[in-house]
């Protein structure tokens, strides 16, 4: 019998591979029509998915990696690494996201994909970094390490149900949010008539002339955003058998525990 | 209170480094689209070879005398007028015979407009590499700093007739010390001062910014105005850069010397539409405020609330509403956002969209944090997520000013967002830099009071505002 849970991840999963495949193959085969117009509404949405999830994909992992750097940085304190992710952060709060998001598009010069994805992932690395950083520092080690000797857990256990559910959190938050902070960008940056990494995509579909492009897009980012979110869960959870092994505390799997 | 004063005094290159950094990343990501300036053409940040009327005079004087210049060179070397003297006319021996012809003739309007021409006699106009020559056999002696100095101020304190022909036979030599004697205008005295030396500043100049009979006090501060922006950008084409003069220009002469020297010289400057940009701010500020404060604090106080009321749904319930969370934020674009169209509402709808998307995220995040934090053991939490209101400030503001930038254009409002969108549509590099060192001062001030409540409440002080809604649970 699976868990109204276990029966959410499996659909969303399904979901986001039917999705990634609808776009991927059909943005290979069909032609790109410009601009999205309704009788080319199928290829428009095609192609505009392809270039919103490759974007989203880039930037989930540029701020994955580039926030969970610079949060073990941030972890110093008082030191040159606090003092560096600190500036970037005055730097990068100084002046709205989409102006600093269009900015850097305009560096990147005749590849306004990246820099659409470094602008976006940049901005996002910073908060996984603060997240990150002030999630580790404001762990309980003694209550956790007193928590996991009284059930005889090993170093890996402890570190494995205990510290990377922890930390892994903001990075995921993060990269569940990647879809939304993506398309919010596409769409702000469509709506000013400014070049964004695309000429096509679903947050540029989301403020075109047409309601039914409009609509159209409003419902592919939503389906996936959700579905991204909720495929996100069976990864954030920590201890996978956790979700096989239902207990009173789901945290601690109530599989067999390795003693010391 | 020790630490609020070092953090504000940490503002202070804070701001210079935010300065540099926006000033390189708005004239990269601009590019092509920076507003056209005189000082575009100089280099961003430092200038290793900064141009000043020696090096311009001789540049020209050799390209005339070669026959490589066209008659651009000739206008300019007319422009540069006696300031280029020093340089030009002990250089015409050098010259072979059609060269040196070539260049007194070209500097013929600058006679002209000294008023010398008409004293030479027929003569001198067969000759024009003679009358220069002798010209700076007798005049020479008058080009120097300490002479222009007494004219200038015997013109300043008095009508002079006298000095006022004699500045105008030393020509753009005495530009500076001109301009300089400019001064602020407050007074009837200071608007004839004004108008005696503006008068000798355009006839040497070539232009027609005069201060008219009668002026008042308004008119003649704004002609004052003109030159006073005019000259900093052009000073080093009329002035040798020596010594000390030389060191700082290799940051002065820069397009960042000149944006700093403009900012602490005449403040914020104009928006785009030519409206003093701190009248304007002014004016636009509470209306931004007005979107983003209470969308904000709804958000952060409202948000956990709703979301602990929703977490008590059952669970098939609770994980549907999850997975469509992105739905509230996305419908409005359905409904509102046909761009042919101004939007109705004005600032009630604008309030309303803000809510929405504000909140949506915050309630989602609120609602999975919540919800998961019911499966670990109460050992392992991190202690309960405090919200309060001093905490939302930080990471979350530009991405709420953003959503302002879009509204306020949406539905047609007059707020910062506004002014921000218009300078980055017109390029005004100046403007946008401006607006990131306010945005940079506003964020720090708000940390630092922040800290401050933060630490007196015996919280863990935090350098940064960060939500930590999330930080001790899962999804």
């Amino acid at each position: 019998m699976r868990t109204p849970r276990q029966l959410a991840i499996r659909a969303s999963i399904a979901t986001l591979l039917l999705i990634g495949s609808v776009v991927f193959w059909g943005s290979l085969l069909l032609p790109l029509p410009l601009p999205p117009t309704q009788p080319g509404l199928l290829q428009a949405w095609c192609h505009a998915g392809r270039a919103t999830l490759g974007a989203c994909l880039g930037v989930a992992i540029f701020s994955t990696v580039v926030g969970t750097a610079l949060g073990l940085l941030n972890l110093g304190e008082g030191g040159p690494g606090r003092t560096l992710v600190r500036g970037l952060t005055d730097l990068a709060t100084s002046l709205p996201t989409l102006v600093t998001v269009a900015l850097l598009v305009g560096t990147a010069g005749k590849n306004p994909f990246w820099g659409f994805v470094a602008g976006v992932g940049s901005l996002r690395a910073l908060e996984i970094a603060h997240q990150f950083s002030s999630t580790l520092s404001n762990l309980k080690p003694e209550g956790a390490a007193q928590e996991a000797r009284s059930r005889k857990l090993g170093v890996w256990a402890y570190t494995q149900r205990y510290l990377l559910p922890q930390a892994s959190v903001p990075v995921l938050t993060s990269v569940a949010l990647s879809l939304p902070a993506v398309v919010g960008m596409e769409a702000w940056l469509g709506f000013l008539k400014m070049p964004s990494g695309s000429s096509l995509s679903w947050g540029q579909m989301l403020v075109a002339p047409d309601a039914l492009v409009r609509l159209l897009g409003a419902l592919s980012v939503a389906v996936t955003a959700g579905a991204v979110f909720v495929g996100l869960r069976s990864l954030a959870s920590g201890d996978r058998r956790a979700a096989s092994h239902p207990s009173r505390e789901p945290g601690l799997a109530a599989g067999k525990e390795r003693s010391r | 209170m020790r630490d609020a004063v070092r953090q504000i005094l940490r503002i202070v290159p804070l701001l210079f480094v935010v300065s540099i950094t926006a000033f390189a990343l708005v004239s990269v990501g601009l590019g092509e689209r920076v507003k056209p300036e005189v000082t575009n053409e100089l280099p961003l940040f430092a200038n290793l070879k900064p141009v000043d009327v020696r090096a311009v005079s001789l540049e020209l004087m050799n390209a005339i005398a070669q026959k490589r210049a066209d008659r651009g060179a000739e206008r300019r070397l007319v422009e540069l007028g006696s300031a280029a003297f020093p340089f030009v006319l002990p250089s015409l021996d050098a010259l072979n015979p059609n060269g040196r012809e070539l260049v007194a003739r070209a500097l013929l309007p600058v006679a002209q407009r000294m008023g010398i021409w008409e004293q030479a006699d027929a003569e001198q106009k067969a000759s024009l590499p003679q009358f220069w020559q002798r010209y700076w056999q007798d005049r020479a002696i008058d080009f120097r700093p300490v002479v222009v100095k007494r004219l200038t101020e015997r013109l300043a304190e008095h009508d002079s007739p006298l000095s006022e022909r004699e500045l105008i036979q030393l020509d753009t030599y005495c530009l500076n010390e001109l301009l300089l004697r400019l001064r602020s205008i407050r007074t009837a005295g200071d608007i004839k001062r004004a108008e005696r030396l503006l008068r000798v500043a355009a006839h040497v100049a070539d232009k027609d910014w005069v201060v008219p009979p009668n002026a008042d006090l308004a008119t003649t501060r704004s002609i004052v105005k003109k030159w006073q922006d005019w000259w900093p950008s052009a000073r080093s084409r009329f002035m040798p850069l020596d010594g000390p003069l030389r060191v700082v220009a290799l940051v002065a002469e820069t397009q960042y010397g000149k944006w700093l020297g403009a900012l602490l010289r005449n403040g914020m400057g104009n928006d785009v539409h030519g409206e003093a940009l701190a009248r304007r701010l002014w004016r636009a500020t509470p209306t931004t405020l007005g979107l983003i404060l209470p969308s904000l604090l709804f958000a952060h106080v409202l948000g956990p609330r709703l979301a602990s009321w929703l977490r008590r749904l059952p669970q098939r319930l609770r994980l549907a509403l999850l997975s469509l969370w992105f739905l509230p934020v996305a419908l409005p674009f359905v409904a509102m956002f046909d761009p042919r169209e101004r939007q109705p509402g004005g600032f009630a709808g604008a309030l309303f969209l803000m809510l929405i998307w504000v909140m949506a995220p915050v309630v989602w995040q609120e609602l999975a944090a919540q919800t998961k934090a019911q499966e670990l053991p109460a050992s392992f939490r991190v202690g309960h997520p405090q919200h309060s209101p001093k905490m939302l400030f930080g990471m979350e503001l530009p991405a709420v000013l953003s959503l302002s930038v879009l509204l306020e254009l949406l539905f047609g409002l007059e707020g910062v967002g506004r002014i921000v969108a218009e300078a980055l549509h017109a390029g005004d590099r100046n403007q946008l830099v401006l607006l990131a060192l306010l945005g940079t001062l506003c964020s720090s001030l708000l940390r630092i009071a922040s800290d401050l409540a933060i630490k007196r409440s015996r919280r863990v002080a935090r350098l940064l505002i960060v939500r930590d809604s999330s930080a001790d649970v899962t999804l």
